[in-house]
């Protein structure tokens, strides 16, 4: 009896110990996040996986406090572009950006780093929707438009990164895995002929009944970055087709007045072909680019007036100021010297780069709706001019009235066109290819032009040589960025480029 | 509860009967017993024995007294005829074997066949401590707990045994009554250290701590095991009268040591040197040194004196079927930075019924809240700031104030600038704010003899609350000021079932168990921020008064652990001992083909003194050798870590669309898995003449799978991904030695322990090791790679100043920078005449060779003294502190070392001269790494206690005054606030370092204790 007693018990307790467990309780569903294999469905998540993409151009998905905040044309790519040349100094007391300022930097130069990553983690994101959305089923004008948007970003981004490192790794699909990721440098044709391909696919799949500009490519700005593309390459008569292709469209035109390209009420129009949208208005935290925060003089805010968070890092050189003709548009509109508050009391100081400031709009300047402007039309014109100086050894008819056209706008002062800048004409190859060079400095500053004009002239070493800009000391490895120490350490297949 | 008011009456109400006073001593083979209860047993009456082992009481005329003492069979004496009573209690030989718990029950601890430390309450509250982990610091061998921070509430790190993974946690498991307990983390809403999970738990409540350390012990945990299990018991009560206990301690704490700094007028002078020496103008703040005088000292306008106050208050006891304990503690704290307060308040329930013979049902229940009101120290993630730091680099020749009374804004030496500490402690507001409930039930079945069934439900739930607010006058308000709120929830619940069985069969002894257990964890966060306030007044408490939305985010995770476990302790003849055990472990978080592990261990014990050419040795009261080997694991990785997941992400079209979108966040791995740790340990353990006893370990634990986030090349599109890769290995030598060297009159006791631990990481699939995230723009200053241990420290090696006349053009150069004469020199191992990365070498390690434990105590008459000694020795310590405080630049102001720095007519061959270059500011050297070694009087304490003669004919019982000092005295050669001091303590890559981190403090207490 009680033998029998105690084995009911224990098989009690044991079948008690069995029963509480079940199959699925170690099952994980994430709740504040996709899971990555129940996405790349529908037409609204193509579209999302397309989004996507622009928020790595923009602000990158690294937090605030990281150092690797923001996308490309959050800072680096104007700032970089311009303190790396003739035309502005760094102040900001950072040995990294006074490393590039002077042509001090070396392979672990962490803004250098960044600007690769941002580079590398847009095109992932871009090959994610060029290999998925084809499998979506969707309408196939939307599917191709969102592919070719994507294309057309990811071409953009292998530009710059043959520009600033040469050779450099080309995936053209989404790495599954990071072996696959882990490859050696392609010779820049290849990436050249990866970029062109993008192009020519994006300009011909891009409709237009849906997502419209804005910040998205559309077939007049695959036209205009292919133009650019060509000149880098040296393809020069490609080069002046695709210019050509612009400017016959008649979709751009010059404003009248130079000031007019960067007020806030004349983003995406008119002279812009493609600009990286960003928005103040729209955006929570510190999502708008830094052109007020780094470019502003500080100490300017008082009483609820001047610029708020300014710090007037990037400051330019008096060798740039001083390329100005003083009645030229452009200086005025380019730099500020003083501020003047309500009171009537003014404030003058050294030049600082204000163009980029609609002080009506934004009296406080720092939390901008300002667009980074990446292509516009006085650029296809120059482009069509170095091109048509290169193709004919000298330039042609068209190629004065391309130049000219840019260097009349700069003559009208708001009101009248003043006797200054005359046209060119009668230049040799040399002098026309010196007087597009310089027309794009007065044209283009903090632009993210700079560095890639002086180094496809070969003009790096001899114009910031030139400008007396304080211990800069450029050399010609300098010609090409170093590919950066971090990744080579990861990837022993990368090379480094000479003199790093 | 009535009955519970009815025994606190009578036992302060006075009887009176017919009755005769006798008095006597009571004794043991060593001479007088303090505290024996002795009982008159027709009134239910007693007292305990004095210092001296004599009572005084009142019984009837003929009456029974009981004597009874722990670990002493009790004895009943007829008192007829007789007034007074010499009584020779005689040791217990079964309740002398002491009990230790282990995972899932306990064992007597003759029979403990893995590595186990156990502190009782007694050791750990020898000093005065206001949490457990600071209870246990040096006082288990292989326990290295660390105090990083001085900031109250912080939390310290405890390694067992070294550090055992890269990625996932270091921390040990604590299972506190059977329950494990879950560590939540800060959102980040406040700039600050962690709070401590341990805060939730009063010491005073703690019976016992036992700390498994090898996997014998610690495999019954399973996934949870590899860095070590630290058990906490709380007290219980007990069957007799209820005991009321008092305690307070109130004490006062001082910073430890000011760094020296330069004053104002010593800063203008660097500043114009150094402008001079690099070409560049002089800044006009320093025009005229000789007019700013000595300044503002930054430090004395931060740090005071700051008071701590602590009551306790508990009630234990019971009856025969029913026990209680209830408990009390309000503790509150004033920081040394001015502005920082803590408080914190505990209240726990223990209640046991016996509900039948066989069936007893138990519950605990502990409430917790702790309110901290910081400053910005310490700060984990993002920009380092930290109040600490810019005391130090702030202008001197700034006043606090300005001519008009208001705050100096902000410092005028460097771009960007730093806030002024003094209006960023008193005009920002950092709250912290936790409350915890722990509350388990249990049920005990007794199926028949020897066979037990427990279920026990538990939960644990935490609430925290983090609020901040910069005002828009202080300088990181940037004008507009900023709140942020963070809100975290969290719960575990935990259902486990477990059968034990024990029973002896003749030569055979048997202790099994086998059990499941389910476990829940979930928790949840929403933050938000915003700034642009008009209005410095609500702050925090009125975010929506911030003109800009900057941020709302929250977030939701569970993870899932299902567990089978057994084990089985078999002694044969009470000299051989074998322990088998196992857990099953199942966790949600790891990839689809690897969700369950088996985490089995085996160990054996050989008890040589019950072997007859020992059993009748006089000197050997117990020896001991145990052998054990386990696997354990560590899954310490965040929920959804194997899944490929999308983040969302924003664009914006133009002023009036947003685009948002879905990009990738992490990428899948569905092999991820648990971290495995395989250990073996061995151990002996001897006893000399039931006085001195001396135990060591000698172990090696193997760790394979390691997790590891580590870098990819960019061109995957990501920056760094969880992966199992790598192996690493720790091993190490522990010994402790307890001694009663005296136990007459005078009691002397000697404890003392010594670990020793070597790290290696021995498979790395990174070549080049991961390299920390840059600290102060330098970067690469430690670095994990294979064949090293963690915590390596590189940099340049320095060779002395450049003095006039040397050869420029010998000496190795960065190539962005030509030096000059008063320039460091730095060595060019690589001798290519560049420096650069190459040149690099191993400047130290952040662990040490070997860490110990020295306590002693001694008792005479109503006096007792006790004296604690901690120390760590050879590790280095990366002392970014310094680095910012030798830059010479003018940029900020640096210590006073810089006094001394080269000038043409001071051609020293220690301090380079003033320069104001910036490229130069970023060169780590053996200059920063520092001897961390210390030792450190951690506490000292004279106690006396009243004599209980005196007590009598009141209800008092005992009664102890004492006073206390803590870290009174530190011996070591680092030159800055303290050598413990552990930014980034809690992460294995960067731990070691000293960098704006609130300094610690030395404390003078003094305090009571009163039992009724």
């Amino acid at each position: 009896m009680k033998k029998q007693n105690f084995t009911l018990r224990l098989f009690g307790a044991l079948t008690i110990l069995i029963l509480f467990s079940c199959s699925d309780f170690l099952v994980e569903e994430p709740l504040s996040m996709i899971d990555a294999d129940k996405f790349y469905k529908t037409e609204s998540d193509a579209i999302a996986a397309t989004n996507a993409i622009y928020e790595y151009l923009t602000v990158g998905t690294e937090g605030i406090f990281e150092e690797g905040f923001g996308g490309i044309f959050f800072n680096d790519y104007w700032v970089m572009k311009d303190i790396l040349s003739d035309n502005c100094r760094e102040t900001i007391t950072s040995s990294e950006y006074q490393a590039l300022s002077e042509f001090k930097f070396n392979a672990n130069n962490i803004r250098i780093e960044l600007y690769w990553q941002d580079l590398y983690k847009t095109i992932f994101a871009s090959n994610i929707v060029i290999d998925r959305v084809p499998l979506i089923e969707m309408d196939e004008t939307k599917r191709n438009h969102l592919v070719a948007e994507a294309r057309f970003i990811r071409s953009m981004m292998y530009f710059e990164g043959v520009k600033l490192f040469g050779d450099v790794p080309l995936l053209l699909y989404e790495t599954t895995n990071f072996e696959d990721a882990t490859v050696a440098r392609s010779p820049k044709a290849k990436v050249y002929q990866a970029i062109i391909e993008d192009l020519k696919f994006a300009q011909s799949n891009l409709s237009n009944g849906f997502r419209v500009g804005k910040g998205r490519p559309t077939p007049m700005a695959c036209a205009g970055l292919l133009s650019k593309v060509y000149l880098e390459q040296g393809e020069y008569q490609l080069s002046a087709n695709a210019a050509k292709q612009v400017i016959d469209s008649n979709e751009y035109y010059l404003w009248d007045d130079y000031v007019e390209i960067f007020k806030l009420k004349n983003a995406n129009k008119v002279e812009i072909i493609f600009a990286i949208n960003y928005s103040g208005t729209l955006s929570q935290g510190f999502k708008p680019n830094q052109y007020h925060v780094r470019l502003l003089p500080s100490g300017l805010d008082k009483n609820g007036e001047g610029p708020e968070n300014a710090w007037g890092w990037e400051v330019p050189t008096e060798d740039l100021y001083d390329s100005f003709n003083p009645l030229d548009r452009r200086r005025d509109a380019t730099f500020i010297t003083s501020f003047t508050y309500s009171d009537g009391t003014t404030v003058e100081f050294d030049p600082y780069i204000g163009k980029f400031w609609d002080q009506e709009e934004e009296p406080n300047g720092n939390n901008t709706d300002s667009d980074v402007v990446y292509l516009r039309y006085a650029d296809i014109l120059l482009i069509y001019a170095e091109a048509l100086n290169e193709i004919n050894g000298g330039p042609t008819a068209e190629a004065y009235i391309a130049i000219n056209a840019v260097r009349e706008r700069a003559r009208f002062n708001g009101t009248t066109y003043l006797p200054i800048l005359p046209d060119l004409n009668g230049l040799s190859y040399d002098a026309f290819r010196d007087a597009v060079l310089e027309e794009r400095r007065l044209e283009f500053v903090m632009e993210g032009q700079r560095y890639h004009d002086l180094v496809r002239m070969g003009k790096l070493v001899e114009k910031v040589n030139g400008a007396n800009k304080g211990n800069a000391s450029p050399m010609e490895i300098h010609n090409l960025l170093p590919i950066p120490q971090r990744e080579r350490s990861l990837n022993s297949k990368l090379t480094q480029n000479t003199g790093y | 509860m009535r009955n519970l008011f009815i025994l606190i009456l009578l036992s302060c109400t006075s009887y009176l009967t017919a009755q005769t006073v006798i008095t006597g001593t009571v004794v043991d083979k060593y001479g007088p017993l303090p505290g024996a209860s002795v009982v008159a047993k027709s009134s239910n009456l007693g007292t305990i024995t004095d210092f001296n082992g004599e009572f005084t009481l009142k019984v009837n005329n003929e009456d029974t007294i009981i004597v009874s003492f722990l670990g002493f069979l009790t004895q009943e004496i007829i008192t007829t005829g007789k007034t007074t009573f010499e009584i020779m209690l005689q040791e217990d030989v079964n309740q002398l074997d002491e009990l230790v718990v282990i995972g899932y029950g306990s064992v007597r601890k003759k029979d403990v066949t893995g590595s186990i430390s156990s502190i009782d309450s007694e050791r750990m509250l020898a000093t005065v401590v206001s949490s457990v982990d600071q209870g246990i610091q040096g006082k288990a061998p292989g326990v290295v707990v660390n105090f990083g921070s001085g900031q109250p509430g912080s939390k310290s790190t405890v390694r067992i045994r070294g550090i055992s993974s890269i990625t996932g946690t270091l921390e040990p498991l604590y299972v506190v009554d059977g329950v494990p307990l879950i560590t939540p983390t800060n959102v980040g809403a406040v700039s600050g250290p962690s709070m401590n999970a341990l805060e939730s738990i009063n010491p005073r409540d703690v019976e016992s701590v036992e700390v498994l350390k090898d996997a014998s012990a610690t495999a019954i945990y399973g996934t949870r095991g590899a860095n070590g299990v630290i058990l906490i018991t709380t007290k219980r009560g007990s069957d007799g009268k209820p005991t009321v206990n008092i305690d307070y301690s109130g004490s006062m704490q001082f910073l430890r040591k000011e760094i020296p700094m330069l004053n104002a007028m010593q800063l203008a002078q660097l500043g114009n040197e150094a402008a001079d020496n690099a070409g560049v103008d002089r800044r006009t703040i320093y025009a005229s040194p000789i007019n700013l005088g000595t300044g503002t000292n930054w430090q004395q306008e931060i740090f005071r004196n700051a008071p701590m106050h602590n009551v306790q208050l508990s009630l234990r006891g019971g009856n025969e079927k029913t026990k209680y304990s209830l408990s009390g503690n309000y503790f509150t704290q004033d920081g040394i930075i001015i502005s920082s307060n803590y408080q914190k308040a505990n209240f726990r329930i223990n209640l046991d019924q016996e509900v039948s013979d066989q069936v007893k049902i138990g519950t605990s229940i502990n409430l917790n809240r702790n309110v901290l009101n910081g400053v910005v120290t310490d700060a984990e993630s993002g920009i380092p700031s930290s109040i600490t730091s810019w005391a130090l680099e702030f202008n001197p020749g700034l006043p606090v104030f300005d001519e008009n009374g208001e705050y100096t804004y902000s410092n005028n030496t460097s771009n960007p600038p730093v806030g002024n500490p003094v209006s960023d402690a008193y005009e920002t507001d950092q709250t912290s704010i936790s409350s915890r409930i722990l509350g388990n039930i249990f049920l005990r079945w007794n199926i028949i003899e020897g066979l037990n069934f427990k279920t026990s439900i538990a939960g644990d739930s935490y609430f925290n609350t983090e609020k901040s607010f910069i005002p828009n006058n202080v300088y990181r308000g940037q004008e507009k000021g900023q709140a942020a709120i963070a809100d975290s929830n969290g719960y575990s619940w935990i259902w486990e079932n477990t059968l034990t069985y024990n029973k002896n069969f003749g030569d055979h002894s048997l202790n099994t168990v086998i059990g499941q257990s389910m476990q829940v964890m979930r928790n949840e966060f929403l933050l938000v921020a915003a700034s642009d306030f008009d209005d410095n007044r609500l702050g925090f408490d009125a975010i929506q008064a911030g003109a800009e939305k900057t941020l709302m985010a929250n977030g939701v995770s569970r993870r899932q652990l299902q567990s089978y476990l057994g084990r089985v302790n078999y002694g044969y003849n009470n000299k051989y001992l074998l322990t088998l055990s196992a857990r099953i472990d199942g966790s949600s978080v790891f990839g689809d083909g690897n969700k369950y592990g088996v985490f089995p261990s085996l160990a054996a014990a050989w008890k040589i003194h019950e072997e007859n050419f020992l059993s009748e040795s006089e000197t050997i009261s117990e020896m001991k050798i145990r052998l054990g080997i386990g696997r354990v694991g560590n899954e310490g990785i965040p929920p959804y870590s194997s899944l490929g997941l999308l983040e969302t992400t924003e664009a914006y079209f133009g002023e009036n669309e947003i685009g948002k979108g879905s990009g990738p966040h992490s990428s899948k791995n569905t092999n991820l898995k648990w971290e495995t740790t395989d250990q073996i340990d061995l151990g002996f353990d001897v006893n000399f003449l039931d006085r001195y006893t001396f135990t060591t370990d000698i172990y090696v634990k193997k760790t394979s799978d390691l997790l590891l986030n580590a870098p990819v090349p960019y061109t995957s599109g990501y920056k760094d991904a969880l992966q199992n890769i790598g192996k690493l290995e720790n091993k190490g030598v522990e010994f402790s030695i307890n001694a009663n060297i005296l136990n007459k009159t005078v009691v002397w006791d000697v404890n003392f322990n010594m670990a020793f631990n070597r790290n290696k990481i021995t498979k790395l699939a990174k070549q080049d090791g991961i390299t920390a995230e840059p600290l102060l723009g330098v970067n690469g200053w430690t670095v994990v790679e294979e064949g090293q241990p963690i915590g390596n420290f590189y940099g340049f090696q320095t060779d002395g100043i450049i003095q006039l006349g040397e050869n420029i053009a010998e000496i190795p150069y960065f190539v962005d920078y030509s030096p000059q004469p008063g320039d460091r020199k730095y060595v060019d191992t690589s001798n290519d005449g560049i420096l650069n990365e190459d040149d690099k070498v191993l400047l130290g390690n952040a662990n040490p060779d070997f860490s110990f434990g020295f306590g002693t105590s001694l008792s005479y008459k109503n006096w007792d003294l006790s004296m604690f000694l901690q120390g760590v020795y050879g590790n280095e310590v990366a002392n970014f502190n310094k680095f910012s405080l030798e830059s010479f630049d003018g940029l900020k102001n640096n210590s006073a070392v810089a006094l001394e720095r080269w000038t043409p007519t001071n051609p020293t061959n220690k301090y380079p001269r003033a320069n104001a270059d910036p490229r130069r500011s970023n060169t780590f050297s053996d200059t920063h790494v520092e001897d961390g070694s210390y030792m450190k009087l951690r506490d000292i304490t004279l106690a006396y206690n009243f004599n209980n003669s005196k007590f009598k004919n009141s209800a008092l019982s005992n009664a102890k005054i004492f006073a206390s000092g803590k870290n009174l005295f530190v011996l070591t050669n680092y030159t800055g606030y303290d050598p413990e001091v552990n930014r980034f303590g809690e992460d294995p890559l960067r731990f070691g370092v000293d960098y704006g981190s609130y300094p610690t403090t030395k404390i003078f207490t003094i305090g009571f204790n009163v039992t009724f």
